[in-house]
């Protein structure tokens, strides 16, 4: 009977087999009883490496750059106090009430 | 098995390439998982001391960051798989170039790298060991394998279709179940 392990360089061979066995693999049907765990080990893998692309893709103004602090303004009206321990604190009728988010609707 | 093709994952035309491959590996099934784990770890054989999970790592960078761009009809698996034989020949390339500078600084002759020869000879060995009471998936290898030596050579055994298609269900599952893995040196 022929053995794989005749002839040609042996790298060559090796090679050969590899591509022989990629094949197998990549043809065999979707079989029940892979270890979960190891399929996770991989997905953890996959995962990273997408996020790690999608981080780096992000515009460079989304992205807070190391050593620029956000800038804190303070408030030019005092806080007002506390009315009393059931009743809301009343808005400032100076102040505008803000508008929902762009997004919201 | 999951058979994701390109056309099936690019919905619009503006998507991007990167994105779609994303996409497509967030949607591998634990199987698909599995059978990537095994095909780097079959390509990272070819080189010793190379690790399965580096390999991958750099695959899947390649494919996410668009310097390897998925062609249109090929399963995912068949164009990770071709990103892990392309970065591992390049890898070979590099370290052969290496050794044969090496060499020739020590003005030694340069023959083949001895190293990858032995580890090829021990690997197909233990092929031959842990299939050795199954002459049927040795001869399923020799014959896939004589496929992509190309050239003249001894004739692959022949095995009718039924046992040929067992022989490939046995071969593929001491593969997938990582038996064959553990076996290799």
């Amino acid at each position: 009977m022929t053995d794989f392990r005749d002839r040609p360089d042996t790298t060559d061979r090796w090679r050969a087999t590899i591509e022989a066995l990629e094949a197998v693999v990549l043809a065999a049907p979707d079989k029940p009883g892979i270890d979960p765990a190891e399929a996770e080990e991989v997905r953890r893998l996959v995962m990273v490496q997408i996020a790690t692309r999608r981080r780096n893709s992000l515009p460079s103004a989304w992205v807070r750059r190391p050593g620029i602090l956000p800038q804190i303004v303070p408030d030019a009206e005092p806080a007002p106090k506390a009315t009393g321990p059931d009743e809301p604190t009343p808005r400032s009728p100076d102040r505008p009430v803000p508008l929902p988010p762009a997004w919201h609707d | 098995m999951l058979d994701l093709m390109r056309s099936d994952i690019a919905a619009g035309a503006a998507e991007s390439s990167t994105e779609t491959v994303a996409r497509a590996l967030a949607a591998l099934t634990p199987s698909d998982l599995v059978r990537l784990k095994r095909l780097a770890q079959l390509r990272a054989r070819l080189l010793p001391g190379f690790e399965w999970d580096e390999l991958l790592n750099e695959a899947l960078l390649r494919a996410l960051d668009g310097s390897r761009r998925w062609p249109e009809g090929v399963p995912l698996l068949s164009f990770i798989s071709g990103i892990l034989r392309s970065l591992l020949d390049g890898r070979a390339q590099q370290r052969r170039r290496l050794a044969e500078r090496a060499l020739t600084a020590s003005e030694t002759s340069v023959t083949a790298a001895p190293d990858a020869r032995l580890h090829a000879r021990r690997c197909l060995a233990a092929i031959a060991q842990f299939f050795a009471s199954d002459p049927d998936v040795l001869a399923l290898i020799a014959a896939l394998a004589r496929q992509y030596l190309g050239g003249p050579g001894h004739p692959a055994p022949q095995l009718s279709g039924k046992r040929r298609e067992a022989a490939r269900k046995r071969l593929a599952r001491a593969i997938l179940r990582g038996q064959l893995d553990e076996f290799l040196p």
